[in-house]
């Protein structure tokens, strides 16, 4: 059960990203370097967060969840966002970097950490 | 229980990448090196000196590795998993141009990963072994025997899938380490120094391990590299047929097994020694003649039917010793010397395509294998004797 809640930060994710693109679009931040810019330092601080919500201290341990999260994201993408952008959403190389990041960054999340944590989940 | 289902969903996941991309890299990697050279010995010289390479890194590093099992097991196969994808990822870019006139760096790369997979990826034994074994199903076995037909599917709908291959097959391993979610961590212990490792294989008393793994490790360079080259040779370069081939030898194989468990049958047990070793070697020694995709899967599945391989993983495309299981000391000697039998046999390879045309190389990598298997039988019947 402990395993499932942890995975459920799959959907903070998507969720956070997703409040973010649409707050973007309703001030009309659509164009140019500052919306990209805006929502990489959104995914940076909530895939820390949610790194370090984990409470591992090595990225090995982290792994197997952040790429659980990104085919998390991945499939909710597919799901929502794909009937409304059209497979052509899929030929931006900018939505497969952010897929990526969604698996990397939390890897860092045990640096971001001065103090002594749990070594694994059992 | 779910400790259990985690790491069988795991190694099915992880099988069956390694079954739809295992296979083919090494043929990916021959064919890059004939088009690279228009010249089989050349190509064929050049894929042992790679295979060699992974297995120089990976008998280098299995002492490390073993010593880091106590930092935990699942690190390691998280570690081992995601080398395995980069070495399939690093072969995928080559293929795809992205590395351009770098492409001997994407190769050696390729090689150098696939040594640090084999060396850091070991499956957790302790954990409720007993349920893992029983979660182990036909249908999965079934899905991992078709992964290669699958794969050689791929290259009838499109020609140029070298990288969509490889590249699938790297998104199943990342994908695989989902389930370890569910595993818990388990630490074991190395007693020796990374010195002694190598020490401990020319201690008196360790011979029959070592020249045991070692002639295993000869049998399984031969299976599992120069024998789907000599097949891919055979069927004139067709990868669906070479897929083919190898998911109806996995389907023959699984069926001979269910029939020998539901008869209970001990034919090679009760048979006398020098009868098994004349089944054992005979599968080898009767492959230089196969000349088409028919005997090519007869010679393999009277080859499995005769060799009761445990190191073998044959629809994974993989060898290890006990299973990829960390027992004891023992099973990191005998890595090395599973290791060191497969840069043997490349080196033979490497020497006798600059002497000789490729026939007479397979034959004579054949005839070496063959007589491996004799010698394998021999020491195992040995060892037990002395126990």
């Amino acid at each position: 059960m402990k395993q499932l809640g942890r995975l459920s930060w799959g959907i903070v994710i998507y969720a956070i990203m997703y409040l973010c693109a649409n707050g973007l679009a309703t001030y009309g931040i659509t164009g140019g370097l500052i919306p990209v810019l805006c929502k990489l330092v959104v995914l940076v601080a909530i895939t820390t967060i949610a790194g370090r919500a984990l409470t591992f201290r090595s990225w090995k341990d982290i792994l197997p969840y952040s790429i659980a999260w990104m085919f998390i994201v991945i499939g909710i993408d597919a799901l929502f966002t794909l009937p409304l952008a059209g497979p052509q959403m899929y030929g931006s190389p900018v939505i497969w970097i952010g897929y990526a990041l969604v698996a990397l960054l939390p890897l860092a999340a045990p640096q971001t950490r001065a103090f002594e944590v749990e070594t694994s989940d059992e | 229980m779910r400790t259990a289902r985690g790491l069988f969903i795991h190694r099915l996941l992880m099988r069956a990448a390694l079954a739809f991309g295992n296979l083919f890299s090494w043929i990916f990697v021959f064919e890059f090196f004939y088009l690279y050279s228009y010249s089989l010995p050349i190509a064929l010289s050049r894929v042992a000196l790679l295979y060699a390479l992974a297995q120089v890194v990976s008998s280098l590093l299995i002492p490390l590795s073993a010593r880091y099992l106590g930092n935990g097991m699942r690190r390691e196969m998280v570690f081992g998993a995601i080398s395995c994808a980069s070495a399939l990822i690093f072969l995928g870019a080559l293929f795809q141009g992205v590395l351009g006139p770098l492409y001997g760096i994407g190769i050696a790369l390729f090689a150098i990963f696939f040594g640090f997979y084999r060396a850091f990826y070991w499956v957790p034994y302790g954990i409720e072994s007993e349920q893992f074994k029983n979660t182990a199903s036909l249908p999965g076995e079934i899905l991992v025997a078709l992964m290669p037909a699958l794969a050689g599917v791929l290259f009838i709908l499109r020609n140029d899938s070298e990288t969509l291959t490889l590249f699938l097959a790297a998104l199943l391993v990342v994908f695989s380490l989902i389930p370890l979610i569910f595993v818990p961590e388990t630490y074991e212990r190395f007693g020796i120094t990374y010195r002694d490792a190598f020490a401990a294989l020319f201690i008196r008393g360790q011979r029959g391990v070592v020249w045991s793994a070692f002639v295993d490790g000869v049998q399984g360079a031969a299976l599992l590299i120069f024998w789907p080259l000599a097949i891919f040779i055979v069927v004139g370069g067709s990868y669906a047929m070479l897929g083919i081939i190898f998911s109806i030898t996995c389907l023959i194989l699984i069926a001979i097994r269910l029939l020998l468990d539901r008869t209970h049958s001990q034919f090679l047990i009760k048979v006398s020694l020098p009868v098994r070793i004349a089944i054992v070697s005979s599968a080898w020694i009767a492959r230089p003649v196969v000349g088409s995709p028919a005997t090519a899967v007869l010679a393999d599945s009277y080859l499995h039917l005769g060799n009761a391989h445990y190191s073998v993983d044959h629809p994974a495309f993989e060898q290890s010793a006990d299973l990829g299981h960390y027992i004891d000391e023992v099973t990191v000697m005998r890595e090395i010397g599973l290791a060191f039998g497969r840069i043997a046999l490349c080196i033979c390879v490497v020497i006798l395509s600059a002497l000789f045309s490729i026939p007479v190389v397979f034959g004579v990598v054949f005839l070496l294998a063959g007589m491996s298997a004799g010698l394998s039988v021999l020491l195992s019947h040995t060892s037990r004797r002395s126990i």
